[in-house]
């Protein structure tokens, strides 16, 4: 079975972001940041996760809500707000891939930003090939 | 969505086994009805909480689509269907030329070390900016000429020994 992909980069392993240990990362640009930054690829957590200050800086700044259930982590009980952030995945071979994240973002959060399966993975296609550390990805 | 609704009845029936109800008046206490409730978007979303608590992110997407057929002028609910709403991915044309990350993978290799829990901004093998702060570092970089998007990085503590 062959499939095609669109575009692809580099990731990159074990690389740390302050005291956080990011197995698998990659590179997205988040809503209107000029800059790419550098998420956890984490396919077992149910939604991305932004730190607020990264949402903030991204334009889409905002308060915790109540109403909303807290994410359960390792970090335990988690309070937040969900957004529906663009998220562009800039490739080093090929062509951009952009889709709009449902993204759980919180203040109380002292992780790295996560990028999540719901809303976000589950509706692209990728691969990883641990021979050249390469990320590959596609519209489903 | 069934909903037993409490509440105090315009012709109450009395219930000898209820405490609440006089048993000289027959007024007082709670009945039960059958009686659907009425519409109440606070009670629709309520239900909604309940299924993202339960993780049912696929029970919660459907609901906020009914949400906003039966509220659609209500923000809340316009909110939840919006972020819940399946995402497309879509190829797009690129701002820049391609390019690795090469340069900048081996400048942090070099000189990461002295920028220890600091935001670095790099394009190519230049710094733009570091900055204890994300968004000034972000703010310092954007003040900087450059010809493609710059890489954004916090730089871990430096490991003992």
């Amino acid at each position: 079975m062959i499939r095609s992909f669109t575009g692809s980069m580099r990731y990159q392993t074990e690389v740390y972001q302050g005291p956080h240990r990011l197995l698998v990362a990659v590179e997205v640009l988040i809503g209107d940041s000029s800059a790419a930054s550098t998420l956890l690829l984490d396919t077992g957590s149910e939604w991305c996760v932004l730190p607020e200050h990264i949402a903030g800086e991204a334009g889409y700044p905002g308060e915790i809500n109540p109403r909303i259930p807290p994410l359960h982590s390792r970090f335990g009980l988690i309070y937040g707000r969900i957004e529906r952030i663009p998220f562009r995945f800039v490739a080093d071979v090929g062509a951009e891939l952009v889709l709009e994240a449902t993204c759980f973002v919180s203040e109380e959060w002292p992780g790295p930003p996560v990028l999540g399966w719901k809303g976000c993975l589950e509706r692209m296609r990728f691969a990883l090939d641990p021979a050249d550390e390469t990320f590959y990805f596609a519209p489903l | 969505m069934p909903v037993l609704l409490e509440a105090p009845s315009p012709t109450p029936v009395a219930d000898p086994a209820d405490p609440v109800v006089d048993p000289a008046t027959g007024i007082g206490g709670c009945v039960r009805t059958d009686a659907p409730a009425p519409p109440s978007v606070e009670a629709d979303l309520a239900h909604l909480t309940e299924l993202l608590a339960d993780h049912d992110i696929e029970g919660a997407r459907a609901w906020s689509q009914e949400l906003l057929r039966r509220w659609p002028d209500h923000p809340r609910a316009q909110h939840w269907a919006y972020v819940l709403a399946p995402t497309v991915a879509r190829v797009v044309p690129r701002k820049y030329p391609p390019r690795r990350r090469d340069l900048e993978r081996e400048w942090l290799k070099q000189h990461g070390h002295e920028y220890a829990g600091l935001w670095v901004v790099l394009y190519e093998d230049r710094l733009l900016a570091a900055d204890p702060e994300r968004a000034k570092a972000v703010e310092l970089a954007r003040q900087v000429p450059c010809d493609g998007e710059p890489f954004l990085h916090h730089v871990g503590p430096i490991p003992k020994g």
